[in-house]
C-alpha cells in the first residue's frame, strides 16, 4: 500500500454528521452547572450566616426570659 | 487549515461578553471537528460525545484563555486533547483498580464505510494515542504540523515524528491489504 492510498483511506473516514441535539446537550449541561453553582452559593451564604443568626436568636431568647 | 478565522475571533469576543447566540454559532461550526477528533482518539463513542460537550462547556467558561494566536478550531481541539488525555489516564487507573480487561469497546465503534476502511480504523485504533492524535489532526483534519504541535502541546519535531512513525506502523499493519 502506498502513502497516498493510506492518506486517501484515512480521509475517507468521514467526520460524524452534524447533530442538532449536540448544542442542546451542551447548553443543558451549562444550565445544570449554573444551577448547582447558585445552589452552592446559597448554601455557602447560609453556612456563613447561620451561626450569627442562631446567636442573635439565643440572645433574643435570653432577653425575653429576663424581661 | 480552512477556518473562518476572523469571524471566529469575533465570535469569541462576543462569547466573552456572554453572548449565547455567538456560542450557538461556535458549537454548530466546530462540533463535527471536535466530535470527530475525540471519536478517533477514544474507542468509546459515548465518552467521546461526553468529552466533546465538556470541551464546549470549557470554551464557554474559559473563553478568556483564547489568546488569538491560533485558530479557534485549534484551541477547541487543544481543550479536547487535554480532556481525552485525562480521560485515558482515568481509564487506565480504573482498569488497573478493577482489573477488568474485557471491555467490549469494539462493539461501540461505528461501522466503517468499507472493509478496507475498517482495517485502517482498526490499525489506527491500535496506535499509541499521541501518534493517533497526530495522524488524525494532520492527515484527516488537515491541520499543519505546527498547528498540531500547538494543539498537542508538543514540540514540532515530535509531532512530525509521530506522524511519520504512525504512518509507517499503519502501512506495516496494512501491508497485507494492498
Amino acid at each position: 500500500m502506498t502513502d497516498e492510498k493510506l492518506e486517501q483511506l484515512l480521509r475517507a473516514d468521514v467526520a460524524p454528521a452534524r447533530d442538532p441535539l449536540f448544542r442542546i446537550a451542551v447548553l443543558t449541561r451549562l444550565e445544570r452547572r449554573r444551577f448547582w453553582r447558585q445552589i452552592a452559593a446559597i448554601v455557602g451564604i447560609e453556612a456563613w450566616t447561620l451561626p450569627g443568626r442562631f446567636l442573635l436568636y439565643v440572645v433574643s431568647c435570653v432577653r425575653s426570659v429576663r424581661l | 487549515m480552512t477556518d473562518d478565522g476572523n469571524d471566529d475571533g469575533a465570535l469569541i469576543a462576543e462569547i466573552r461578553n456572554g453572548s449565547e447566540r455567538a456560542f450557538n454559532v461556535l458549537i454548530d461550526r466546530h462540533q463535527q471537528a471536535v466530535r470527530g477528533f475525540l471519536r478517533r482518539l477514544l474507542a468509546d463513542v459515548a465518552e467521546a460525545e461526553d468529552l466533546a460537550q465538556e470541551t464546549f462547556v470549557v470554551a464557554w467558561t474559559h473563553a478568556d484563555s483564547y489568546r488569538g494566536d491560533a485558530s479557534v478550531r485549534s484551541w477547541l481541539c487543544a481543550i479536547a486533547w487535554r480532556k481525552a488525555r485525562s480521560a485515558q489516564r482515568a481509564w487506565f487507573r480504573r482498569r488497573a483498580r478493577e482489573a477488568t480487561w474485557a471491555t467490549d469497546v469494539a462493539a461501540q465503534v461505528e461501522p466503517a464505510p468499507s472493509p478496507e476502511a475498517a482495517v485502517v480504523t482498526r490499525a489506527l485504533d491500535a496506535l499509541p494515542i499521541e501518534q493517533r492524535a497526530a495522524i488524525v489532526l494532520c492527515v484527516i483534519q488537515g491541520f499543519s504540523h505546527a498547528e498540531a504541535a500547538e494543539i498537542l502541546g508538543a514540540p514540532l519535531g515530535t509531532v512530525k515524528s509521530h506522524v511519520a512513525r504512525g504512518k509507517a506502523r499503519l502501512l506495516d499493519a496494512l501491508g497485507g491489504h494492498a
